[in-house]
């Protein structure tokens, strides 16, 4: 009997190379097999010039997100025999610039992630100081947990049509991050992301189309983040306009 | 991406369709103000004008315009759980609470103006 497979049809671009187009592969099928399985068998049995990112293959990582059939997905946790009986188109994410074949450039992404300051800005003296013990209570905790389950895959910049719109946008995951430290009692940057969080490109252009939140693969909810950041944003802003004498680190 | 953005997944149509209920809402306020305005002169305006609010065009655009705010509604409903603050008080809120809520909320105003109506139309 002949071995059951399922076609790939992988998005192909080499800047040495002619321009962007489709390239169709035959791959085995395997009920237990992920999309990225499929991509792996291609790279070490029929076309080793295929390029993407993959490291952990557990979900862990967020470096092997594509499109497939469309849709955003870490590849390492996209099923092949939910895409039967194929073909199974696989491009890179959307809303990025591509790079080589399903590599996409993150840099811009970089940048947004940094300018949000995604760690704890340790209390000054005032507060015990960066070298006293901060304890946090399970409550605590609970208020900001989900927002740090993130693991940087990209699949809501892909999936939020702003991203695609607005260039400068600083994006659903930057933002959600921004807004976990802002509600980790062990941090004081609130002042320090507030620029960048309630700029016009920052929390005020997220129209909620919630696109973000249905693709997150670890369920980190951006969407709910940036709305909530909306809202402690528009209370600091008459905060900051009741009482302008008050202390801004 | 092009204008036609708003086309190319389920979920992006949805979202435009919220946002386009704006635009049939506030045809139905001023179609409203208009006819506020029309009641405070004779007769036989008010009456031209509630026949042309009951034109069957008119009918039928009133009918997409209820779809569409029901749709606003329920759609938005549903969003709020996770646009609120995990906790309130230090507590965390089922989400069912909230959005049942506003359902609530919806229906006892709904309840409270039909009886308004009712009771002024039978005095
Ligand atoms: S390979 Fe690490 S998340 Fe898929």
């Amino acid at each position: 009997m002949s071995e059951k497979t399922i076609q790939l049809e992988v998005f192909r671009y080499r800047p040495d190379a002619d321009g962007p187009g489709f390239q169709t592969y035959d791959v085995p099928f395997h009920d237990d097999w992920v999309v990225l399985d499929a991509l792996n068998y291609v790279k070490d049995y029929v076309d080793g010039t295929l390029s993407y990112r993959w490291s952990c293959r557990m979900g862990v990582c967020g470096s092997c997100g594509m499109e497939v059939n469309g849709e955003p997905k870490l590849t390492c946790a996209a099923f092949l025999r939910d895409y039967l009986p194929g073909p199974v188109r696989v491009e890179p994410l959307t809303n990025f610039p591509v790079e080589r074949d399903l590599v996409v450039n993150m840099d811009g992404f970089m940048s947004k992630l940094d300018s949000v300051s995604p760690y704890i800005v340790p209390k000054d003296e005032a507060g015990g100081g960066p070298s006293a013990e901060h304890l946090q209570t399970p409550a605590q905790l609970d208020r900001y947990k989900q927002f740090s389950m993130c693991i940087n895959c990209m699949l809501c910049y892909a999936a939020c049509p702003v991203v695609g719109r607005v260039d400068e946008f600083i994006g659903p995951a930057a933002l959600a991050l921004a807004q976990r430290y802002n509600l980790d009692s062990r941090d004081d940057g609130r002042e320090r992301r507030y620029d960048v969080m309630f700029q016009d490109e920052g929390v005020w252009e997220c129209t909620y189309v919630g696109e973000c939140s249905e693709v997150c693969p670890k369920h980190v909810d951006p969407a709910g983040a940036i709305q909530q950041a909306k809202l402690s944003g528009a209370l600091d802003y008459y905060k900051r306009m009741l009482t302008p004498w008050a202390r801004r680190s | 991406m092009g204008w036609t953005w708003w086309t190319q997944k389920p979920a992006y149509v949805h979202v435009f369709l919220r946002e386009a209920s704006a635009v049939f809402i506030l045809a139905e306020v001023v179609l409203f103000a208009v006819l506020i305005h029309k009641a405070g002169q004779d007769a036989e305006t008010y009456r031209a004008y509630l026949d042309f609010l009951w034109h069957p065009l008119m009918v039928v655009f009133h009918i997409l315009a209820l779809a569409f705010a029901v749709w606003h509604s329920v759609t938005w409903f549903l969003l709020t759980p996770s646009a609120l603050p995990r906790q309130i008080a230090g507590r965390r809120v089922p989400a069912a609470l909230v959005v049942g809520q506003q359902f609530a909320g919806l229906a006892v105003v709904s309840l409270l103006i039909a009886l308004w109506v009712a009771w002024v139309g039978a005095t």
